[in-house]
């Protein structure tokens, strides 16, 4: 038997004996690869402080709560008569005057936690009660019956992109994404991995890690197969963030079949020494974003990207003794694409009606993921929510 | 808990214990554990001697420091150092256990070392867990209150008098004590948060050595006049509290030991704790004062630790996968070496001194995505084949190791001491129709290499 013929047919046993119970079964009719429009969700970790993202310079109470951090009405990029970027968000002006980003004020849910680790579990299984225990994305990919529908990047996968099926891929970077054994061995281990564990080894562990090994297998050979036809079509930034958007263009333009990318920046929890930390952060987002952005075009896929992204939670109003601020609650949301109805939307909060110091949440985030569902992903938003229905904000062109 | 007496302590058993209690072992190491019995080898794996045999451990800080001082270009930087430092003692130390509590008090007590920006303090804090780690734990979180790596990371050097910084009052309820529904408001954090503020430190100067050469240790300092000696209510007792009292409160609360206890069990044993086990271990909590050895020697004699359900039960951390296969080969590591292996547990999600967040590592199903199950994989081809793909030779992820590998003198003997070796057990079913196939009846150096790639890749040496 040749080689090829030999994968060839373990592929097909693995795929057999892979089975997350009645989950194949919904692959073998999920979608073809046909171009579908296609999610990037964008995480700020740490609670990033939407008030010095989205300045307030015409509010005296904003400048009254933080005279050290405050950005000056001088330094603002004006976005209306009330509202600015900070100057780090240089980079999305382009954007914000074609009319290709939306910022969504006021962002939050029903009783706030200022945990970061429980607001964050909130917002990755938009479940304000934390009751949930899938991700908002892993119940997408059970819907969808495919396990290589959405990615994170990263060494490890976040509640978001996990469901009681499957949890979805992580990967760090597209070129170490891949085995490379000589083939007789490699040969050898995709046998042992198309056999069921038995003997005295704890079976449901043991099997559980096989199938993982298996479906891990399987990704990397998709996504090696089709990362060659991409041709770099803009010049990305030095960071981390900025090379895992440099791959999602990569995994883009090879068509891999992927919905929804999932990449995240953190340290975006000011504690202390905001007016040197944040700017740097806010640089480092914009950037790759605006080159992302760029490549999308080069690469003639710019009308199927959308981006959104959150942080989970904004900061308080008033600074602390450390030049930067503590947990919040409401924080803004922006939304990046052809499909974006650019401007302002959702009500900012009163910061003269405060909630134990904190900015007061105007729109709960469910809604905004669920524009994104139904209005782009074409999932209808009860599906993954359940019977709780939010009105759509309209920051998406009809 | 009723004491593990079984007629014969395997050789299997002594290599759970030690998976569990240590990061495995070569055979003769097991072997000695075997025939000291579940007894006695549960008080040598606790035995507290200050001497972890890595006296000869080739990353000093102080040195590194020296050197760049002197002009002379280092090649390692102090980050760099700190962490070959610790796989050097994990792949060396005669002290396992010690070195798996600090790593576990290390995940807890989480800090990240890009934030601190101090080798010496985060050296000085790992220090501690191996000192105290065994200790009682109220001992152990007011060491960490006033730590300076801790101070800096959750910025309570910042935290002063009318303008209180409630970081690291928060973690100490949320994440070190009482765990988050453990039964406190958003007030007890704003209350204790004043209780802690004047607590800081101070550094010496980090680009200047003392005149005796050495660089100085950060300490904690109390600063008076940035403290807060109002009245304060937390967790429903009232005073005019310092951190001191906060630390007495809290740790004394029930919450903790059922916090702590749950978090040991996950670590060491499995997934859940049955609810007799935590309840006899928090009597023992109690009786104790809350001292962690009391507990560890407890859950390591007890027969449900070597209940066959918690047997290979526990998802290897890349720790337990990476430092385990160097300890069973008992190779010796050299300074580059062990500076490849910290990087192969970082691509597998696991950077010692840069944990994900405060939260530290959440372990267990966290472990396994694609990435890092296919580092895994990579590093196993790395250290068994001696020919590396041209990708991983560039890659800086891939350590310059290879296992020594045992081979026997037919080719079933071979696949036994491989089996004993490496998972403490024979291997069987598809394991060892595999093996049987790929080696076709050669015994070789270069099929032996093969064989122990198909272990170290295989579904249950992802287990412990």
């Amino acid at each position: 038997m040749k080689r090829r013929d030999f994968l060839k047919t373990s592929f097909v046993t693995l795929a057999a004996s892979a089975g997350m119970p009645g989950f194949l079964e919904r692959t073998a009719r999920a979608a073809g690869s046909e171009r579908g429009k296609i999610l990037v969700v964008l995480q700020l970790s740490g609670g990033n402080d939407g008030l010095n993202t989205l300045v307030p310079y015409s509010n005296g109470a904003y400048y009254a709560a933080r005279p050290v951090i405050a950005v000056s009405k001088k330094e603002v990029l004006p976005l209306s008569g009330d509202f600015g970027f900070h100057p780090a968000l240089k980079p999305w002006m382009g954007l914000w005057d074609s009319g290709e980003l939306a910022v969504v004020q006021g962002v939050g849910y029903p009783n706030p936690n200022r945990s970061h680790f429980e607001s964050m579990a909130i917002w990755h299984s938009a479940d304000p009660l934390a009751r949930e225990t899938e991700g908002w994305i892993g119940k997408l990919a059970d819907r969808w019956g495919d396990p290589f529908c959405a990615t994170n990047f990263g060494s490890t996968t976040p509640l978001a992109l996990r469901s009681s099926e499957v949890i979805l891929p992580s990967i760090d970077s597209v070129d170490r994404f891949q085995l490379k054994l000589e083939p007789k061995l490699d040969a050898a281990y995709r046998e042992l991995l198309a056999q069921p564990v038995e003997g005295y080894s704890d079976k449901g562990k043991t099997e559980l890690l096989r199938k993982n090994l298996v479906q891990t297998l399987g990704n990397t050979a998709r996504v090696q197969k089709s990362l060659a036809k991409y041709k770099a079509g803009a010049a990305y930034p030095k960071s981390g963030f900025a090379s895992n958007l440099r791959d999602v263009a990569r995994l883009i333009a090879a068509d891999v079949g992927l919905r929804v990318y999932y990449v995240s920046l953190g340290g975006f929890d000011t504690h202390a020494g905001q007016p040197e930390d944040h700017p740097k952060l806010l640089e480092t987002l914009s950037s790759a974003v605006s080159a992302f952005r760029s490549d999308l075009t080069a690469q003639g896929r710019a009308d199927d990207v959308l981006m959104l992204g959150f942080s989970e939670f904004g900061r308080r109003l008033t600074e602390n003794a450390s030049a930067g601020t503590d947990h919040g609650k409401a924080g803004v949301m922006f939304a990046i694409g052809k499909g974006v109805k650019g401007g302002l939307h959702g009500a900012a909060p009163d910061l003269e009606k405060l909630d134990d110091g904190d900015p007061r949440f105007t729109t709960d985030f469910r809604g905004v993921y669920s524009e994104a569902l139904d209005g782009w992903l074409g999932v209808p938003s009860r599906e993954v929510f359940g019977k709780e229905s939010f009105a759509a904000l309209g920051y998406l062109l009809r | 808990m009723r004491e593990y007496a079984p007629r014969q302590y395997t050789f299997s058993d002594a290599a759970h214990l030690l998976r569990r209690a240590g990061f495995a072992g070569g055979v003769s190491e097991v072997e000695a554990l075997q025939r000291l019995g579940p007894s006695l080898a549960v008080e040598r794996l606790l035995y507290a001697s200050t001497d972890d045999n890595t006296a000869d451990n080739p990353f000093d800080l102080n040195a590194l420091f020296l050197e760049r001082q002197n002009g002379s270009k280092a090649n390692i930087d102090a980050n760099a150092g700190l962490s070959g430092w610790w796989v050097h003692r994990l792949a060396h130390t005669s002290q396992p256990l010690k070195e798996k509590l600090a790593l576990f008090w290390h995940g807890h007590f989480a800090t990240e070392a890009q934030k601190v920006e101090n080798a010496f303090a985060m050296q000085q804090q790992n220090e501690l867990f191996r000192q105290k780690g065994l200790g009682r734990f109220s001992d152990l979180v007011l060491e960490m209150a006033k730590n300076p790596a801790m101070l800096r990371y959750l910025d309570n050097n910042r935290n002063v008098k009318g303008k209180p910084n409630e970081n690291f009052a928060r973690e100490l309820m949320e994440l070190f004590t009482l765990g988050v529904h453990g039964g406190y408001t958003e007030r007890d954090v704003q209350e204790s948060a004043r209780a802690f503020t004047g607590w800081t430190f101070q550094t010496g100067n980090p680009n200047k050595p003392e005149e005796n050469g050495r660089f100085t240790n950060p300490t904690f300092v109390f600063n008076k006049k940035n403290f807060d000696d109002g009245a304060k209510t937390y967790l429903g007792a009232s005073g005019n509290f310092g951190g001191e009292d906060v630390v007495r409160i809290v740790t004394a609360h029930p919450s903790t030991p059922k916090f702590i206890i749950t978090k040991l069990w996950k670590f060491f044993v499995s997934d859940t704790i049955p609810s007799s086990d935590l309840a006899e271990l928090t009597a023992l909590w109690n009786s104790s004062g809350g001292e962690i050895a009391v507990l560890l020697r407890a859950i390591f004699k007890s027969e449900v630790f070597y209940a066959k359900a918690n047997r290979f039960a526990l998802i290897k951390s890349p720790a337990e996968y990476a430092i385990g296969m160097l300890r069973s080969s008992q190779s010796r590591l050299a300074p580059e070496q062990s500076l490849g292996i910290f990087n192969a547990m970082r691509v597998m999600g696991q950077t010692l001194f840069q944990p994900p967040n405060v939260k530290g590592w959440d372990g267990g199903s966290d472990w396994v995505s694609d990435t890092t199950l296919l580092n895994r994989l990579n590093l196993a081809g790395a250290v068994t084949q001696r020919k590396l793909p041209a990708q991983l030779q560039k890659d800086q992820a891939a350590p310059p190791t290879v296992l020594t590998l045992p081979i026997g003198s037919s080719l079933s003997e071979t696949i036994e001491l491989l089996g004993k070796t490496y998972l403490g057990e024979q291997p069987d079913g598809a394991l060892l129709r595999t093996m049987q196939l790929y080696a076709d009846g050669k015994n070789t150096p270069e099929v032996a290499r093969g064989l122990a790639y198909l272990v170290l890749a295989s579904p249950q040496y992802h287990l412990a």
